[in-house]
């Protein structure tokens, strides 16, 4: 009878009751018939047939004992000795366990990401059909661009034989008007009608946007200049599904309901999405993941709009299409964009296809993969440490052991013992591995919160299911082989051969093996962790061409006033707010600021670019009100600093940094030179250096980033530096209260978000390395333990096997101080052997991490020596214990126990 | 040594039956040990029943309810691949025991 019928069995004891009673009944009667054939009355038949079977009752309770019982009772017998033997030698117990946890919890951690980042399929309607479009400009090396609204049309109406259609997005933030007059800040995507179809994103109230919402532009219009979005009425809204609960209460007469309450109507709500619908791209699509509002987008086909680069666009393949066929129908579509426009052709502008999925986790693919790797030779590990402390164990058990068997317990008995002992552990370390995965995935959340598949890695039953096939296989891994060794018939042998260990002899190469390649990968692991803490630390101490200390920034948004002289004189407002602050040093603003995630590219060249355009160069923009450099405190090289008489239109000044200078002027000086500039009109403009500055990290602290130009708000037309900071006496944290009510008070109009001090950007532009650095110390230190754990062990066993060599050895004069040598030059030797492995693998592995360091070699001799120090201190403390062992062996004991 | 009791023995009578006549209900089972020993061996009818129970717990029986010849709702049991097996351990263990019986009663 199978398992789970005896487990169904106990469950049923009703139905088995009734089933034994027929049975019975079928008998009594039966017999009570031949009975009555054979001529006896009924009473007398009757009488005999019961006469014959016995008493039905207790029968019938027997067989009912018999068939529930589970059968179990050895197993459940196994265990409880298990749990016994654990008892009495709790450390080995707590060593295995923990030595398992570390390996499953590590290796379950990074299946949960592997199962959320590689496996899951994306959350959209058959996901395997959508790719992702994007423009590559081969002339430029620029890739994965998004496209304009007329390259989008062109695209969406000359690839009609592959697809099912494309989507197109953009998301961005949207200041509404509340009916109260307040403002409020939102985030927003940008859609074409047909996106949510496209995608299978569900509407759960109202209705999903129509081609009527906004119409694909027909014909060609050559205006030349860009479109105006003037229509009178604002295109449909569609809210999301949590911004619904939040903001309306989840009220459904929202429908019909305008979205902003403001002189310009604003669009009209008109469907609210299904929970969870997010917008999945990587960090460098800059796309905002969860938008609180999408608003139908009418697509423009003008050409003038043709160098406006900003739709994402996704793709839907029809039924049976490959990737290849699609590529050459789009390859098509771009080869007739290249004969028909200029800046196609200029650029070598081509259309490049990917899978969304892969598009999405390009970027973490390679780490995802090496962290598998890692997570499974750890584990790997971590079972042949086990099976080697196990096999110790059993060694002191031998004995015992083959006692048991010539008292009759058979092979398989001993097997069975061996394997409830081995799977106790097993569900041991597995349930505090889950354990620590779990902690260990909660903090990756929160350590990665812009890599969407990342941040919403979760252990879920799929995982669960992982676990317990983990903890299945490492039992089998590490229960196997021991249990096999004890249950050799060779126990005459045992039982003669005294304190020899026979299961000990074998497989010491093996063993030997195992350790120098745990000493070996954990070395190359620390070495990793080494170059990352030095990345760490370097980059802390890198200047960033700002002072981020005592510094507060935030966003502020007001509603545009009509002219710049409006905006300037609100701009100053706030500005003399601020100030009015006590303890308030310096105040300024600034679009984009540094390290906020955002950057405005821009073309420049000097005299040469006007004869040959080709010469124009790419660099990044600021627009700053005066008093910037002074309170981000970025030193000025040369020249002077904005006062507030350049901060005006007609001023065409502007201030470089240091690696502009060099660049355009090299050997000399920069200031009252020119450059040319296309910003403000579609022709290049001159404008005047006045001033050199320190190079500011902007973007990333790692890097150093491109060459920045500095514009005055006023050039620009004023109140487009948002982005303010103040240098504060105390700590910036202080002042958020008091700066959000006077800016309230200043004016109800005025929005104010991302209040944080600068420090907080500072932290936040450190984090990848700050995650790499704990992966791989994380890893690293595991590792190590491990490493220790393995040659613990097996010097232990080659202690135990050599003590009547040892015996012999002190009997002849050896002196203990000789034999802990020994055993400790052992251990040096399988230590010394590891480091070398282990400094091949490192100089070879660590060329994979080099995009993760920061002004760090790969060869880092520091790291190398440093690290061949620890594994010194390391293996002489793991050969410690079995060396003392060793030395206080006792001659004569040891010589007569042969 | 051979593992002869009792209750090997009843194991061993019904394993054979079922292994010569195939699927076979309880009271059928009593019936052949009967006939087939010439009424030389009758067991306590009963007793059979535990037994049945406990040789399909061990895998050596599965069991199935069906209709009797009678039409009568029965539970046929039938050998497995291990009970056959184990209805040749049995066999060649009863053989040395009636052996060193005999032997004993030869010396006696």
């Amino acid at each position: 009878m199978s398992l789970l019928k005896r487990m169904s069995n106990l469950r049923s004891r009703f139905r088995i009751d009734r089933e034994v009673k027929d049975e019975l009944r079928a008998h009594i009667e039966m017999r009570t018939e031949d009975n009555i054939a054979d001529g006896m009355s009924p009473e007398d038949a009757r009488r005999n047939a019961l006469l014959r079977f016995g008493n039905p009752a207790v029968i019938r309770e027997k067989i009912v004992t018999i068939d529930t019982s589970f059968g179990g009772e050895k197993l459940l017998r196994d265990i409880l000795y298990a749990f016994r033997q654990f008892q009495r030698h709790p450390t080995f117990a707590l060593t295995v366990v923990g030595t398992l946890a570390l390996g499953i919890g590590a290796t379950v951690a990074v299946f949960s990401v592997v199962h959320s980042v590689l496996l899951r399929p994306l959350p959209y309607r058959n996901p395997d059909q959508l790719v992702v479009a994007y423009g590559n400009m081969v002339q430029r090396s620029a890739s994965d661009l998004p496209f304009s609204s007329p390259d989008f049309v062109d695209l969406k109406r000359g690839a009609t034989r592959m697809f099912e259609g494309f989507a197109g997005l953009r998301t961005g933030k949207l200041l509404l008007q509340r009916q109260d007059g307040g403002l409020e800040q939102v985030q927003s995507a940008t859609v074409t009608t047909n996106f949510f179809g496209l995608l299978g994103g569900r509407i759960v109230l109202g209705r999903d946007f129509r081609e009527e919402d906004a119409p694909l532009p027909s014909g060609t219009a050559d205006a030349a200049t860009p479109t105006q979005t003037t229509q009178s009425t604002a295109p449909p809204a569609i809210l999301s599904y949590e911004y619904w609960q939040r903001r309306y209460g989840a009220s459904p007469s929202v429908i019909g309901q305008r979205l902003s309450s403001g002189p310009d109507a604003g669009s009209e709500i008109i469907g609210v999405l299904a929970p969870g619908f997010e917008l999945l791209f990587p960090p460098k699509s800059d796309v905002e993941r969860n938008p609180d509002v999408w608003i139908a987008t009418r697509l423009s086909y003008n050409n003038a709009d043709r160098k406006t680069l900003m739709y994402r666009v996704i793709g839907r393949l029809k039924d049976g299409v490959n990737l290849t066929n699609a590529q050459s129908e789009v390859d098509g579509v771009a080869s007739e964009l290249r004969r028909n426009f200029p800046l196609w052709q200029t650029t070598n502008g081509h259309i490049q296809l990917q899978p969304m999925h892969q598009y999405l986790i390009a970027e973490l693919k390679p780490s995802i993969y090496a962290l598998m790797g890692a997570a499974a030779f750890l584990l790997l590990i971590a079972c042949a440490n086990v099976a080697n402390l196990m096999l110790v164990r059993m060694s002191l058990r031998e004995r015992e052991l083959a006692v048991r068997n010539a008292l009759g317990g058979g092979r398989w008995d001993l097997i069975r013992q061996v394997m409830a002992e081995a799977s106790l552990l097993a569900v041991a370390g597995t349930l505090i591995g889950v354990g620590l995965a779990w902690i260990g995935v909660r903090e990756l959340s929160n350590f990665a919160p812009n890599q969407p598949l990342l941040a919403s890695t979760s252990i879920d039953l799929t995982v669960v299911g992982f676990a317990v096939l983990f903890c299945v296989v490492s039992a089998a891994l590490f229960g196997i082989g021991p249990a096999l060794h004890v249950s050799r018939p060779a126990l005459m042998v045992v039982l003669r051969s005294g304190g020899q260990n026979s299961l000990l002899s074998g497989g010491r190469l093996l063993r030997n093996t195992v350790v120098v390649a745990e000493i070996a990968l954990s070395f190359a692991l620390l070495v990793g962790g080494g170059l990352m803490l030095r990345s760490f630390l370097r980059l802390q101490q890198i200047d960033p061409g700002f002072d981020a200390q005592s510094l507060l920034t935030f966003q502020i948004l007001y509603p545009q006033q009509s002219t710049p002289e409006q905006r300037s004189a609100f701009t100053h407002e706030i500005h003399d707010t601020l100030m009015g602050i006590s303890g308030v040093k310096s105040a300024t603003a600034a679009t984009p600021f540094p390290l906020a995630d955002q950057f405005f590219p821009i073309r420049w060249g000097t005299e040469q670019a006007m004869s040959d355009p080709s010469r124009f160069q790419s660099a990044d923009y600021q627009i700053v009100l005066p008093g910037y450099f002074e309170t981000l405190r970025t030193p000025l090289i040369a020249g002077r600093t904005f006062t507030d008489a350049d901060n005006a239109p007609s001023r065409n000044l502007v201030i470089i940094d240091q690696l502009l200078a060099e660049k355009a002027f090299p050997h000399e000086s920069a200031i009252g030179k020119r450059i040319l500039i296309r910003l403000r009109t579609p022709e290049p403009e001159w404008v005047e250096v006045i001033g050199v500055a320190a190079h500011q990290r902007d973007t990333s602290l790692a890097e150093m980033g491109r060459e920045e130009i500095y514009l005055t708000d006023g050039f620009m037309g004023h109140g487009f530096a948002t982005r303010w900071a103040i240098r504060t006496s105390a700590n910036p944290s202080t002042y958020t209260e008091i700066v959000r009510n006077r800016l309230t008070q200043l004016s109800a109009q005025t929005v104010l978000t991302e209040l944080r001090p600068m420090s907080g950007l500072v932290e936040q532009a450190q984090a990848t390395t700050r995650l790499a650095f704990v992966l791989i110390a994380a890893f690293s230190i595991v590792a190590v333990l491990l490493a220790t754990l393995g040659i613990y062990g097996v010097l232990s066993t080659s202690v135990r096997q050599r003590t009547s060599e040892i015996g012999v050895r002190m009997a002849l004069g050896a002196t203990r101080a000789k034999v802990f040598g020994l055993i400790v030059g052992q251990g040096l030797k399988l230590g010394a052997y590891g480091v070398a492995a282990g400094f091949v693998i490192a100089l070879f592995l660590s060329r994979w991490i080099r995009s993760l360091l920061v002004e760090t070699k790969i060869v880092d001799p520091l790291t190398y020596v440093g690290i061949t120090m620890i594994f010194c201190v390391v293996v002489a403390f793991a050969s410690w214990f079995p060396a003392r062992r060793a030395a206080s062996v006792e001659p004569m004991r040891a010589l007569r126990s042969e | 040594m051979a593992r002869s009791d009792l209750q090997g023995t009843l194991d061993l009578l019904v394993l054979k039956t079922l292994s010569q006549t195939g699927p076979l209900y309880g009271y059928g089972i009593v019936l052949h040990i009967q006939s087939a020993s010439d009424d030389l061996l009758r067991i306590e009818e009963g007793s059979l029943y535990p037994a049945l129970h406990r040789m399909e717990q061990r895998g050596w029986l599965s069991s199935q309810w069906s209709l009797s010849e009678t039409n009568r709702k029965v539970k046929y049991y039938k050998l497995t691949a291990a009970g056959r097996k184990q209805l040749e351990t049995a066999e060649r263990d009863f053989e040395q025991l009636v052996k060193g019986v005999r032997a004993i009663f030869r010396y006696a």
